[in-house]
């Protein structure tokens, strides 16, 4: 009932949002539902919800908070409450929130589903949903940036639904449990994991399929980018643990040898290309890039070990993307552009802002005590084992993330004062507190989260040992 | 539980300060910063007297960490690290008084205090923590401390340019060490400092030799860098960066923890590579002594702090750490005279050249191999003319051939030192993308280099959305092709 009440309640709150005067309190009382309906679940399991829906795939209304779901899902509400806390400006008030719910509920869905029939239906709804939000809300180039999006991301579905009805069809059955219990032959797997993938790589993004994301990320009102960043990659993470290596990880294994150098490839890529941009969204976007790639790296490594870095690193990526576009937007406020060229000195008017700035800079180079450490550490210790040569790239990759932090924080908030700025307000404490505390919370307590997870929860890693 | 205070009261102050520092005033935070360090002191006090009682080890386990065999929140000290513990927690504490005294009034006061308390924490756990993966915390927090001492005047652009510079390098040596523990977590299936001692020396000899020495020599130059070792001393702040306390406390606290990695990780270590930081170490206190002598109006603070760290490396890597304790108590007495109050220069030059020479002393009786044996020989020669130029204060003047070989080390060491400093430079510009700090022609040709990578990276942008563009057909084709085949 808890899984079914955690998509509900974005749904009514969209509803709500259409009718009511209210739309954003709406919003914001829905993630909070969603967030602790998630901790009560991680407290005290349900269980599993089955109803048949239709043939001929024998779909059925599967929904399921598990432990790995309920961490995403608790996540996902921090970050979908700041989000719409952050959009207080927006125009034409009852569809755009009515829209952030609905994508709400469809990430919600996609993080409860136990039947693919319904994981897929809940992906589409999201990412036409967030097109939809890009499209309308989007800057000057916003009409490119949501046929892009779209573009690339039903490209990937398309292949998702293709992989999704033979199976089904094949099995007689979409719910994924059933269909994790008697895999298909291990020849067999190659082909549907890869278009199992697909829908997955690109909105993870996996190296190169990334095209989308500077247009998005620098087109987009910044709220709806931490939905499409956090949300919606660490969803796309998500999907690769429980639709992917839960139902094909011989086919994972077979294809890990290209993935692998992939992901290294885009954890090198993002970090190196981060460190020469100026607008701090691109910035953003290339260190989401190379971050998602550990997210990817470590679970294409599929070890015990690396999976669970997989979780945490994905869970404290989604908080970090979060406190980064937060930190970002406040800065353009302050200094009329999200160039940082244009910002400097900031620290000598507004030191506590500054302060707050170096935080959230010193999480997203994974300093120790942050959720990335902890999430770092395991995904390069488990990737470290099958493939040393990756892991070791993507520890020398922090380097270029620490140049490009280092560099901003000296050209935003060091130097003579370029712009006389205002310190942190109430509002603004109140978004970005929840981000640090659950960034410090999961770095320096991670086993919070991981020894909730039960058996089954992860994919079995013995498999391809 | 006394171990586990010492890290978690500076740790606990330093969160207390950024929520409160700004609201409670700077006297208030000073007083509360320095406390936090008199307390780590007092338990420190109260370790030690266990030893002196009769204990031979303490442990303080807290809990798990992380799922990787061995991790968890566990400290551990033994007799060999008690006296530095103990000197580090009066280091600190000294350093604390000192500051809540005279920086009671200063804008940055609180920053100073949170910076300090996280140093201070951090060190310790690089001296206590039981397990590769908490060490690794410690050292990379250590970095991040170092980054926001010298970074505390934050109107000054140079100020911020050293700090992101120092930043950049703790990063590379936290890289290394990562990567070393990774190495050592695959040879030896656990974390464990105790297990992995123990495992190699139930293997011994047949040692899991490719390994570890790729993991050893990882570890050493992690080691080098955080102690400012030669080529690495650029990265150690100089008076122009930052303010006094500051510097006392990166130079007499932070550089120090290489040293003191060396020390931990000694048991786990190849003995080659242990050898190579010993003989780094010597290397680099031969060269810092020379260049000090040949500087003796003003000698730099640098290549003093490279000099007493290069003895200390040599000791913890030849695993004396008693001997240790004569050294950083020496050097701790220049530091803090050099920067802090400057009032008994030749006191504190003869103090610490008598701990350089009886540190050499010791070690050389050791029985190192010949070529460290020589190079101690040398380093006590040479800081027993420190110490008897010290001694003879401003009396001495140097006359003929001295001068000229004076003059001759002098331009040796300036030329080494901006060999070293331009290489950092040029680091520095290509991260900082600026043309405005940009002084000679291969710096140039650097950037040009660089920018011609941001344009084939920014170019094969465009194209990758083209071939995303020619991906979506292909996949129109593959989705149309798998049906017709079902």
């Amino acid at each position: 009932m808890i899984a079914t009440a955690i998509v509900l309640v974005p749904l009514v709150a969209a509803a709500l949002c259409l009718i009511g005067r209210a739309a954003r309190w709406s919003a914001v009382l829905a993630s909070i539902t969603v967030s602790a309906l998630a901790i009560w679940s991680l407290v005290a399991p349900a269980g599993a919800v089955r109803l048949l829906w239709g043939t001929p795939f024998r779909a059925s209304y599967a929904v399921d908070a598990d432990a790995l779901s309920a961490g995403f899902l608790c996540i996902l509400g921090v970050v979908s409450l700041v989000g719409a806390g952050a959009s207080a400006r927006v125009a034409d008030r009852r569809a755009y929130f009515a829209l952030w719910c609905l994508a709400l509920a469809g990430l919600c869905g996609v993080l409860v589903s136990r039947d693919l029939a319904l994981f897929f239906v809940a992906w589409e709804t999201t990412v036409i949903a967030l097109a939809v939000l890009v499209l309308q809300w989007g800057g000057h180039d916003r009409r490119a940036a949501a046929h892009a999006f779209l573009a690339y991301m039903l490209a990937g579905s398309g292949l998702f639904l293709v992989a999704l009805a033979s199976i089904a069809v094949a099995r007689g059955t979409g719910d994924m449990d059933a269909l994790a219990s008697r895999p298909i032959a291990a020849a067999g797997q190659t082909l549907p994991a890869l278009f199992f993938l697909a829908a997955f790589a690109f909105a993870l993004p996996l190296f190169p399929l990334h095209g989308w994301m500077l247009r998005v990320y620098t087109t987009a009102p910044p709220a709806v980018t931490m939905l499409i960043g956090a949300g919606l990659g660490s969803a796309a993470a998500y999907g690769i643990l429980r639709c992917g290596l839960g139902l094909f990880p011989q086919g994972f294994a077979a294809a890990a040898p290209v993935l692998v150098p992939l992901s290294a490839i885009g954890i090198l890529y993002g970090a190196l290309a981060a460190t020469r941009q100026d607008d701090l969204r691109r910035v953003i976007a290339y260190l989401a890039l190379s971050q998602q790639g550990l997210v990817a790296l470590a679970a294409f490594a599929a070890t015990a070990t690396s999976l669970r870095g997989a979780v945490i690193a994905s869970l404290g990526e989604a908080l970090v993307i979060a406190a980064l576009l937060l930190m970002a937007v406040w800065l353009a406020r302050r200094s009329s552009s999200f160039l940082i060229t244009r910002a400097g000195g900031i620290a000598v008017t507004a030191p506590t802002f500054a302060g707050l700035g170096t935080a959230v800079m010193l999480a997203a180079v994974s300093a120790p005590g942050s959720a990335g450490f902890a999430g770092s550490i395991l995904a390069l210790a488990g990737t470290y084992e099958r493939y040393p040569a990756a892991a070791v790239v993507a520890a020398i990759s922090g380097l270029a993330v620490a140049a490009t932090g280092a560099r901003i924080v000296r050209r935003a908030y060091h130097g003579p004062p370029l712009v006389t700025t205002a310190e942190v307000s109430w509002r603004e404490w109140i978004l970005v507190v929840p981000l640090l505390v659950l960034i410090i919370g999961i770095g320096v307590a991670p086993s919070l989260v991981i020894d909730r997870f039960g058996e089954g929860a992860l994919p079995a890693t013995e498999l391809r040992q | 539980m006394t171990l586990a205070l010492m890290t978690a009261v500076p740790i606990a102050t330093a969160l207390l300060l950024v929520v409160l520092g700004s609201r409670v005033g700077r006297s208030a935070s000073a007083t509360v910063g320095a406390g936090a360090l008199v307390i780590t002191l007092g338990a420190a006090g109260a370790v030690g007297q266990a030893f002196a009682a009769g204990k031979t080890s303490l442990i303080a386990e807290l809990g798990p960490w992380l799922p990787l065999r061995g991790a968890a929140i566990a400290f551990v000290v033994g007799p060999d690290s008690v006296w530095l513990l103990l000197a580090i927690a009066a280091i600190g504490a000294a350093l604390g008084v000192y500051a809540a005294v005279r920086l009671r009034r200063d804008p940055a006061v609180v920053r100073f205090f949170i910076a300090l308390d996280v140093l201070v924490s951090s060190v310790l756990v690089v001296l206590m923590a039981r397990d590769l993966i908490l060490l690794l915390a410690g050292w990379q927090a250590v970095g991040v401390a170092v980054y926001l001492l010298i970074a505390q005047d934050r109107g000054r652009s140079d100020a911020a340019a050293g700090a992101s510079r120092a930043f950049v390098l703790a990063r590379a040596s936290d890289a290394a060490l990562a990567i070393a523990v990774l190495g050592m977590l695959a040879l030896f299936q656990t974390v464990d400092l105790a297990q992995i001692t123990g495992r190699l020396a139930a293997s011994a000899p047949a040692r899991p030799a490719e390994g570890l020495l790729a993991a050893s020599a990882l570890i050493v130059v992690a080691a080098l860098v955080r102690a400012g070792q030669i080529p690495f001393q650029g990265c150690l702040p100089d008076r122009s960066h930052t303010n006094l306390a500051s510097l006392a406390a990166v130079h007499g606290i932070a550089t120090i923890a290489g040293a003191f990695l060396l020390l931990r990780l000694a048991p786990v270590v190849d003995p080659a590579a242990l050898l190579g930081a010993a003989s780094v170490g010597i290397a680099s206190a031969i060269v810092g002594l020379l260049a000090v002598l040949a500087d003796r109006r003003s000698p730099s603070l640098r290549w003093f702090t490279v000099a007493q760290l290069g003895v200390l490396t040599a000791t913890c890597a030849l695993g004396s750490p008693s001997v240790g304790v004569i050294v950083i108590g020496s050097s701790i007495v220049r530091i803090l005279a050099t920067t802090l109050g400057d009032r008994w220069p030749s006191v504190a030059r003869l103090v610490s050249a008598v701990g350089v020479v009886a540190a050499a002393v010791a070690l050389g009786l050791g029985s190192p191999p010949a070529p460290l044996l020589a190079g101690l020989v040398v380093v006590a020669v040479v800081a027993g003319v420190d110490a008897l130029l010290g001694l003879a204060g401003g009396r001495v003047r140097a006359t003929g051939p001295a001068v000229r070989l004076r003059g001759v080390v002098g331009r040796a060491f300036t030329s080494l030192e901006s060999l070293t400093a331009g290489l950092l430079q040029t680091t520095a510009t290509l991260i900082e993308r600026g043309g405005e700090q940009v002084a000679g022609t291969s710096e140039r040709a650097l950037l040009r280099a660089a920018d011609r990578v941001s344009w084939a990276v920014d170019r094969f942008h465009r194209s990758s959305v083209w071939a995303h563009q020619a991906l979506l057909l292909a996949v129109a084709v593959v989705i149309v092709v798998y049906w017709i085949v079902r």
